[in-house]
């Protein structure tokens, strides 16, 4: 599947609108930009309006994933919420949608039992990454800082809205 | 700016929802795949739904470029100009909407993009012949990865808007 480059602009009123470009994939991120680079100069004297930022969007195979099968009682409403701290004190929220019932600790807690294998298996990708080849990529917040400790991890239920 | 790793999620009644990860910049291309996808098995051991799609959205730097640095007072996201575009098989196209088209490169009484003035001229060509980058070629193809071959039309094309 080819890469896509959004470029987002800016009119007067700081009103934003999108344009996309789908370009070659497999090459690295150094050749994107060097495109990206090429591309903005010319739109830029194409438009009116100022770019504020470029982003290449990869879309993966799915052929990786194990059990990738959703239940006929599974439900995005029914959350796992899960809330981190970061390095620099800024806090990173992670909803977890179609919660598996046997993360909940005990039914008298909305809390996940963060000793079951696979909420201590999310928490520990998320404080401490997960290991790629030639390195660890661990989440962070907005600013680049590192997740180091979880506040809460709890179960959750989101609005279904009236029926007509 | 942080990466951002999107994993959309459906449940058994055809719903989704999407889950959003920021991991730090510095990595390559596979290096975030390979995250996505250990992730991904990591997020399905605590979901019962099903990941129908992940993205990857890696922020490129802009700092080479030569950008306004105000938008002009003519600026305006509805008026758009749409290129449109043969691929490399015939019967399929690409389309182009950019937003804050400069109105002054039509053809004087008509709507169509005048793409023998320099400005249309450059983005036109970029679009049809890609960049080279440090001798790697990058080009620009369609939604089925069929390389862009020659921009056949190119109007004015505002959209509603107020």
């Amino acid at each position: 599947m080819s890469q896509t480059i959004v470029f987002t602009i800016a009119d007067r009123s700081g009103t934003e609108a999108e344009t996309s470009v789908r370009v070659t994939s497999g090459l690295n991120v150094n050749h994107y930009q060097g495109f990206a680079v090429a591309f903005a100069n010319a739109l830029n004297n194409f438009i009116y309006g100022k770019i504020l930022r470029a982003v290449c969007y990869v879309f993966p195979t799915l052929a990786g994933l194990v059990g990738n099968v959703a239940t006929s009682s599974s439900d995005v409403e029914h959350v796992g919420k899960f809330e981190f701290l970061t390095a620099s004190g800024e806090r990173v929220k992670c909803n977890i949608p179609c919660l598996a019932e046997a993360a909940i600790l005990a039914y008298d807690s909305d809390d996940l039992n963060q000793a079951e294998p696979e909420v201590a298996a999310l928490i520990a990708a998320m404080e401490t990454g997960i290991a790629v080849f030639g390195g660890t990529i661990s989440p962070c917040d907005a600013g680049g800082s590192d997740i180091v400790d979880t506040i809460f991890a709890r179960e959750a239920f989101r609005n279904s809205g009236s029926r007509r | 700016m942080p990466v951002m790793v999107t994993f959309t999620i459906k449940d058994g009644k055809g719903k989704s929802s999407n889950t959003k990860i920021r991991l730090p910049d510095g990595f390559n291309l596979p290096q975030y795949v390979e995250f996505a996808m250990s992730f991904g098995n990591i997020l399905l051991n605590l979901s019962e739904g099903v990941i129908t799609g992940i993205s990857i959205g890696v922020p490129l730097d802009l700092s080479g470029a030569t950008i306004r640095a105000v938008a002009s007072t003519f600026a305006d996201v509805a008026e758009k100009a749409l290129l449109i575009a043969r691929t490399a098989v015939s019967g399929l196209f690409a389309r182009f909407n950019i937003p804050t088209f400069d109105e002054s490169q039509v053809v004087t009484g008509s709507d169509e993009i005048n793409v023998s003035l320099p400005n249309p001229a450059a983005l036109i060509a970029i679009i049809e012949n890609g960049v080279n980058v440090g001798g790697t070629q990058v080009d620009v193809e369609d939604k089925r990865d069929n390389d862009v071959t020659d921009v056949y039309g190119a109007f004015k094309n505002f959209r509603k808007y107020g």
